[in-house]
């Protein structure tokens, strides 16, 4: 059971879509090693299941595990963006040496989910 | 603060209270301190009070809690729940701080004291009046608000912090359709505030959009929200993609296109732009090109001032083009068609100057080709136009200068020796021998000669051929053959071949009378289809090619293009005939042949003459064969009579070498001498028929007399035919047509000494 398990949801082959493919791909191989499990979803393959997890725009990235549910919308194009806004192990991220100008950062971004 | 006060005048206040005693304290207070700006109504119970809401649109309620009807904190709530609009001020007799709370929570304005109220009251009514005032305000910005997000093409959608829809606009609601409710929950988004990137939204009609978000934090109704903001740039996109595609087709095509395109500055003409396919033509970077002066810097120079020139003509024309050579980065020059359009913009503005080059240099190679083609189509039209006319007119004269000279013999054996009628008459003769001498090279010319081909290789006529052509070009000239090894044969006729030869080596003598080199050359060549297609009288096909290269002072192309015309001569008055050329022309071409001459003014001349080869079986004729028995001659001597100096020269030249003890005579008289007087005892005479004072015929007469032995050998220049038709000769007498080859002379000569006995 891998400690990640996310859905990416993308309309068809866009330029957005396969931008996000590829963006997300490099982060997931780069970022979490071989400890996740990444479905993509084609919403006009499954709108059923783009109903259910009520998806408004693509691509969208949805953090289903571990809790909580995050997601984040966009090409995915900034890695340190997506992995502050799946609040994802800020802990790795500081390990890479982003701990000076990101501390403030990873503060913001904690802050921004703690009002939820 | 005026308009207010004016506004509360009319405020229409209801005291509920059910103590008589309070009640008129209250009224009492309140109509003094508001100086009649409040209208009281009364009511002593919750029911009456409710009625009196209803019937009278009452602006604020002074609501005691203990009423006959209800009592406690109950009292409101009843209120508020039938009347929920109506602003509340409570009024309690307990000065309780929870409760107050409490009250205010269940939806009081205010709550005040009893006992304690004092002047407050009417300061409470005037408060909440305000707050009532404000709280409408905002609701009708609000309203403005939401009625403004409505009208805009954005989708927006409000969403609060527990990700309640709280609003959604009417773009939203099209672009969304059912997945957005108001207070239902939106997908939570963790994305930061600001601008996010381009995203798919598929619309509810199954089209796809693609939207730009854009989230704002800020406060909805005073609480925390988000407002999220969709821009529908699908259209944009699709242009931008558009532009992209039409972009990428463009810069395919200026790769593929053979034409470089470009923009010039409309004011100065300086390039602003040009396509990239520009170093695939020029060898030159787009960097380089957009250098100040590069255009004009490799315009060839002698076009530059002209292609400048074309080029300003666009300030007033709409449209130029012109042609010129173009200087690539490797130094090759290349031709370049330019076209030039001025595409004025509206109103006059913005001129805008654009251009294209195309790389012409093929064309013009292929259209200096065809030129060169009909030129040497037209030569050799023209030289065939001659070549019939001329032969046509020295067939006829040839044949009436027979005549002439058949009578003009006959005349000449009628007249007595001593007859000084006798040197006219030769006179005609020598004149008619000279004429027709001229019009056999006209007929050579004309094609019209009898030819007599053989297989031969051409190495073996200019060996035979080559002691004499040292004779004749002189010790000033060094004389070179370069022959090929295994030359194939050709079918030609080895006099005439001889003759073209002789003819050739003696035009290169004359071009080189303070001496220099002659090269004779052999080579078996190739002539291709594309040969053949730059020379249209050329069969493509293996052909032995043969030429005469000298050192000369050459000629320019006007003389070139004549040269082989009859009669064109570039030689002094009385040296040569012109018929030189044309006899080699004629010949050549009736051989199957093909003849070129190139030639450079101060560096010499090379004629080059092609004759198609004959297959390998065919081996050359005896010729050869017979030539050691010729070579040996048994050193027999011979006489030779000729009163044409320069031909008894040669034959002189020819039979010495060969071999014979030769002695010559000018004329009939000198023979006699020779042989009468001097006890000279040739083996053979060769004689020429008609000459003055004594004919060969009589001359042989009068040796045969003395000598009756002797051998003879006539020589003309008439066929023997003729000369036995006329009875100037008996048949079977050995006979030697002039001209003849050196061949010819040594085989007839052999031919005669060994079986002459029964040819008499």
């Amino acid at each position: 059971m891998s400690t990640y398990k996310l859905k990416l949801y993308v309309t068809g082959k866009t330029p957005r879509s396969e931008r996000a493919i590829a963006n997300l791909r490099k982060i997931c191989e780069e970022d979490l090693g071989s400890d996740y499990e990444l479905t993509v979803i084609d919403v006009l393959e499954r709108p059923n299941l783009a109903e259910d997890d009520k998806i408004l725009a693509t691509p969208t990235l949805i953090k289903v595990l571990p809790p909580p549910e995050r997601r984040i919308i966009g090409d995915l194009s900034n890695r340190k963006k997506v992995l502050f806004g799946l609040d994802i192990t800020t802990m790795r991220i500081i390990e890479r040496g982003y701990n000076d100008e990101t501390g403030g950062r990873v503060e913001r971004t904690k802050g921004l989910i703690g009002r939820r | 603060m005026m308009k207010q006060v004016e506004e509360l005048r009319e405020l229409k206040v209801l005291l509920v209270e059910d103590n008589p005693a309070d009640a008129a304290l209250f009224e009492e207070t309140i109509k003094e301190q508001s100086l009649g700006g409040i209208h009281i109504y009364m009511s002593s119970t919750l029911k009456e009070a409710l009625d009196t809401i209803k019937s009278n649109q009452i602006d604020i309620v002074l609501l005691d809690l203990n009423l006959p009807d209800s009592r406690g904190e109950e009292t409101l709530t009843k209120l508020l729940s039938a009347a929920p609009d109506v602003p509340v001020i409570v009024l309690t007799s307990t000065n309780d701080p929870l409760m107050g709370q409490r009250l205010i929570q269940a939806g009081a304005m205010d709550y005040l004291v009893k006992g304690r109220v004092g002047s407050f009251i009417t300061n409470a009514i005037y408060n909440t009046a305000a707050r009532v005032e404000a709280g409408k305000k905002i609701k009708e910005a609000y309203e403005n608000l939401r009625n403004l997000l409505n009208d805009s093409q954005d989708a927006i959608l409000v969403v609060n912090s527990n990700n309640i829809v709280e609003f959604a606009n009417r773009a939203a609601r099209r672009l969304f359709g059912e997945r957005v409710k108001i207070g239902e929950q939106l997908g939570i988004v963790s994305n930061e505030p600001g601008h996010t990137q381009e995203l798919d939204v598929l619309r509810p009609d199954g089209t796809l959009a693609v939207v730009e978000l854009y989230i704002r934090e800020s406060l909805w109704y005073g609480e925390y929200a988000r407002i999220f903001t969709f821009r529908d740039i699908t259209e944009r996109k699709k242009a931008e993609e558009e532009l992209t595609k039409t972009k990428d087709q463009l810069e395919y095509l200026f790769t593929v296109s053979p034409a470089v395109v470009y923009t010039l500055n409309p004011k100065n003409l300086a390039l602003m732009w040009i396509s990239p396919n520009l170093e695939r033509m020029t060898g030159y970077t787009i960097k380089e090109a957009l250098k100040w002066g590069w255009w004009e810097n490799n315009v060839h120079p002698e076009d530059r001032e002209r292609a400048l020139e074309r080029r300003k003509e666009i300030f007033t024309k709409s449209h130029i083009w012109g042609e010129y050579r173009f200087k690539k980065k490797d130094g090759e020059y290349i031709w370049l068609r330019d076209e030039l359009r001025r595409i004025d913009g509206s109103q006059g503005k913005q001129v805008e100057i654009v251009g294209a080059s195309l790389d012409i240099t093929r064309e013009h190679q292929m259209k200096e080709e065809q030129q060169e083609l009909e030129n040497q189509l037209r030569q050799v039209q023209k030289l065939e136009s001659i070549g019939r006319l001329a032969g046509g007119i020295a067939h006829d004269f040839h044949n009436m200068l027979n005549v002439i000279l058949g009578y003009a013999e006959i005349c000449l054996n009628s007249i007595h020796p001593q007859d000084p009628l006798r040197r006219n008459v030769e006179q005609i003769i020598k004149a008619a021998r000279r004429s027709a001498d001229l019009t056999r090279q006209l007929l050579a010319f004309g094609r019209k000669q009898t030819l007599h081909p053989k297989v031969v290789n051409l190495n073996d006529v200019i060996r035979n051929f080559e002691n004499l052509l040292r004779r004749v070009i002189g010790e000033h000239i060094d004389m070179r053959l370069i022959l090929a090894d295994n030359l194939a044969n050709v079918k030609v006729d080895p006099g005439q071949m001889e003759q073209v030869i002789m003819n050739l080596v003696v035009n290169a003598r004359d071009a080189m009378p303070e001496g220099g080199k002659l090269i004779i050359e052999t080579a078996n060549v190739e002539l291709d289809e594309t040969y053949a297609r730059s020379h249209p009288d050329v069969t493509p096909g293996k052909y032995v090619m043969f030429s005469v290269t000298d050192t000369g002072c050459g000629m320019d192309k006007e003389t070139m293009s004549k040269i082989f015309e009859p009669f064109f001569t570039t030689k002094e008055q009385g040296k040569g005939t012109g018929l030189g050329l044309s006899t080699v022309y004629g010949i050549v071409k009736q051989s199957g042949g093909h003849i070129t001459v190139y030639s450079e003014v101060g560096y010499g001349t090379t004629f080059k003459i092609y004759l198609p080869q004959v297959e390998d079986k065919e081996t050359p004729q005896p010729e050869s064969e017979e030539e050691p028995s010729i070579i040996k001659s048994k050193g027999e001597h011979i006489l030779v009579v000729e009163d044409e100096d320069m031909l008894r020269e040669l034959i002189e030249e020819i039979l010495t070498q060969l071999g014979y003890e030769v002695t010559v005579a000018a004329n009939g008289g000198e023979a006699l001498l020779l042989v009468e007087e001097k006890g000279l005892k040739p083996d053979l005479v060769l004689t020429d028929v008609v000459m003055p004072n004594m004919s060969g015929k009589d001359l042989v007469k009068r040796l045969k007399k003395s000598q009756p032995h002797l051998k003879v050998l006539y020589m003309s220049g008439y066929s023997d035919d003729a000369m036995i038709q006329q009875g100037i000769l008996e048949p079977g007498t050995a006979f030697i047509p002039k001209p003849f080859t050196l061949n010819d002379l040594a085989k007839k000569v052999q031919e005669v000494l060994r079986g002459g006995d029964n040819k008499r």
